[in-house]
């Protein structure tokens, strides 16, 4: 009888042990995954592109990103995904200082 | 790539298209679509026949013209579906208010350069105390007959472009096998590549010789509307053209511009004026529920962005 006892505490303890690690454990990748901004930018931390590299400012940027290979892409892809698009809307903050990008549009959506 | 630049609508329209195409008549018949119909929807060209139609007494029916009975139709269908938001029975309210030649004629006296009012100034306006319902508008597919069951002027300025820039796209991809192109309607655009994507930049409403951001974007629709630009004083008061199809009067909220991606120019358009009628909390409840898995960009008064997760589904990068 004692030794049931004692299997069942040590069951209980295990269970709850079990529980706490998993708790505990989920929780750090959450604190990952925790979206902040950064210059007026979202920026996910958890993945290793700063609002410098993760933006384009310019065109010998853009030829990198089309240079890129599959992995630094899908890295890349990761990381767009990241912005918490899961929120369903995300919010830029303006840029400050010069708004006009240097990449040349092909053409301009404006009010018609 | 071959270009086509003419004016139509009031504004200018550009056509590229890819080297690989070869039609000596691709330009007349792109010039021919928007000709034709701006002369069957333009509300300020009195031989057109919607002006034919408003003239018609309220009630009676009028046999339209397969063009005009469907771009009609397609209307009806957003403003039922925009739970009358947008509404083509402005035409009479947008008179009142000031707005009755093409924007281009209002004498600069009428005309305001650059708006920003504050979204708690009052705005008098014609208003309508009419309910509207679906049967406001009888349409009869048999033989294209329409009937007006309320006393307005319909007008088809916030569709027809868009209708026009899909029947081309349609004419230039489909009929004519363009692979790639441009269609840009005075801003309402669609594009399409099978080769690198286009970079489509989104223009600044407060200092138009700027962007927002760009987009790379291999195919999609993409519209934007703004109550900057098309902004007037009429009897002291401020205007712009973006009436609320329920009240029928101009909404100020604090949203400036906003910018929509979807698989359609009629129905980007249509989608872009109605989210310059909601405040910003609203937005994106709305479209989920009314234009599911369409992109949305819009700017507020105080400068910020916001975007839907769904402009992810339209581009290749953001800029």
């Amino acid at each position: 009888m004692m030794s049931r006892q004692a299997t069942k505490w040590m069951i209980g303890i295990s269970s709850v042990a079990l529980f706490t690690g998993i708790l505990y454990a989920e929780q750090t990748v959450l604190e990952h995954k925790k979206v902040n901004t950064e210059n007026g930018l979202a920026v996910n931390q958890f993945e290793t592109f700063s609002d410098k590299e993760g933006f384009i400012h310019n065109e010998e940027e853009l030829r990198r990103i089309q240079n890129m290979d599959e992995s630094e892409l899908r890295k890349r892809e990761n990381w767009i995904s990241g912005l918490d698009w899961g929120q369903n809307e995300l919010t830029l903050q303006p840029r400050s200082g010069d708004t006009n990008v240097k990449i040349k549009s092909h053409v301009r959506t404006r009010r018609s | 790539m071959d270009v086509h630049t003419f004016r139509a609508m009031n504004t200018e329209i550009s056509v590229q298209i890819s080297n690989d195409f070869v039609n000596p008549d691709w330009k007349v018949k792109v010039t021919d679509l928007f000709t034709r119909n701006e002369a069957i929807a333009s509300r300020f060209r009195e031989d057109s026949e919607l002006s034919q139609w408003n003239a018609t007494v309220t009630g009676s029916p009028f046999r339209a013209s397969k063009d005009l009975y469907n771009l009609v139709k397609e209307a009806w269908n957003y403003t039922v579906s925009t739970d009358f938001k947008f509404n083509p029975l402005i035409g009479t309210a947008l008179q009142k208010e000031g707005y009755d030649r093409s924007f281009e004629q209002l004498t600069k006296a009428q005309k305001l350069q650059i708006a920003i009012g504050e979204p708690s100034l009052e705005h008098g306006g014609v208003g309508s105390e009419i309910i509207p319902r679906r049967d406001t508008l009888i349409l009869s597919d048999d033989e294209h007959i329409l009937v007006k069951q309320e006393h307005a002027d319909i007008d088809l300025g916030g569709i027809g472009k868009g209708w026009t820039v899909d029947q081309v796209y349609h004419l230039l991809h489909h009929e004519l096998s363009v692979s790639s192109g441009i269609i840009d309607a005075g801003g309402d655009l669609f594009v399409w590549s099978q080769q690198e994507p286009w970079i489509i930049g989104i223009q600044h409403p407060f200092e138009e010789s700027k962007e927002v951001m760009q987009l790379c974007v291999r195919q999609a629709a993409v519209a934007t509307s703004n109550v900057l630009y098309r902004s007037w004083l009429h009897q002291g008061q401020l205007k712009h053209h973006i009436l609320d199809g329920i009240t029928k009067k101009p909404v100020f909220t604090d949203i400036v511009q906003a910018t929509v991606l979807g698989p359609s120019t009629t129905s980007a358009e249509v989608a872009s004026k109605v989210i310059c009628m909601l405040q910003a909390n609203e937005v994106n409840g709305w479209m989920e529920q009314h234009f599911p898995g369409y992109g949305y960009i819009f700017m507020t008064r105080s400068g910020n962005i916001k975007l839907n997760r769904y402009v992810r589904n339209y581009i290749e990068e953001m800029v």
